[in-house]
């Protein structure tokens, strides 16, 4: 079903986070349609829905 | 009813005899609440039970409104598969929305920023929130950065947009809820807004938003879901 234009939401995890997630971040996972962070240890390997590009800053 | 001083004292290290006080005092004024409250409800006529069955319909109504939301809800999360996205020309340029929280994630957000190539990634707004005057600086700065760097003129114009904060720091969690509702509808003031009216449409709705928190991105995000939600009959798919 057609919806109203909405924008592409990208949630970039902080850098500071390494081992895990902020609350943010844990909130909108599952709404964001990519959703990054910079340590691999701040997310389970289970997940392929969180991109992990390494130190993006 | 205030104990003494030495009183006071004399309970907190009696552990057992404190305990055996506080609720004591406290069922006694729930008590007190509870039975204030049913002759209150007594005096206007209505029973609980009555209010609760002339309000059954509406009841219904919202827990279908519910259901249904939560099922188109469901269906538009973006999940495993990549939302598609159009292809875009090497001259087409994508307008961007760019949250900057306080502090360290603004700084961030602006490093992040500088692989962006302004050229294409405009026209740019950025969200701050009240009182940020840190972000708004940065932000400003940033901007002369890229016009000195050389950019044109039509891909240094960027706008400020100030959010109410959803929460302050050390704020009451009980008031969070009235802030965050604040800071909502300012999201959707410019995020839903401009699809629902042409006349509120000012410059090019935004295509694309990058945050990294914190909180005042939840808002935001609920502001863009509005729009997903809403069922709306449009020639162009959505992008």
């Amino acid at each position: 079903m057609l919806s109203l234009p909405s924008p592409r939401l990208i949630y970039v995890e902080s850098f500071a986070r390494v081992k895990s997630l902020s609350l943010t971040a844990r909130l909108l996972r599952p709404f964001v349609d990519n959703f990054v962070v910079q340590w691999e240890d701040a997310v389970g390997t289970s997940d392929d829905r969180a991109q992990c590009r390494g130190w993006l800053v | 009813m205030e104990l003494s001083c030495a009183a006071q004292h004399r309970h907190r290290h009696d552990g057992v005899a404190w305990l055996g006080l506080a609720p004591t005092r406290t069922a006694a004024a729930a008590g007190a609440l509870f039975s204030t409250t049913t002759r209150a409800a007594q005096m206007l006529s209505i029973s609980v039970w009555d209010a609760l069955a002339s309000l059954w319909p509406i009841i219904k109504v919202l827990a279908v409104i519910a259901v249904v939301v939560t099922v188109r809800l469901l269906s538009i999360l973006p999940g495993r598969q990549k939302r598609p996205s159009k292809k875009r020309s090497p001259s087409e340029t994508c307008s961007a929305a760019l949250f900057l929280g306080s502090g360290g994630h603004t700084t961030e957000l602006l490093l992040l920023l500088r692989s962006l190539n302004p050229q294409r990634y405009t026209p740019r707004s950025y969200f701050v929130s009240s009182g940020d005057d840190f972000s708004r600086k940065k932000a400003i700065a940033f901007e002369q950065e890229w016009a000195e760097g050389g950019a044109t003129a039509a891909s240094t114009s960027y706008t400020i947009v100030t959010l109410p904060r959803a929460r302050a720091v050390h704020q009451s969690w009980l008031s969070t809820p009235i802030s965050t509702a604040l800071c909502f509808i300012e999201c959707a003031r410019h995020f839903v807004l401009p699809q629902i009216s042409r006349r509120a449409a000012s410059s090019r709705p935004p295509e694309l938003v990058i945050m990294n928190g914190p909180g005042t991105c939840v808002p935001l995000v609920a502001a863009i879901y509005v729009n997903r939600v809403s069922i709306h009959a449009r020639s162009s798919p959505a992008s």
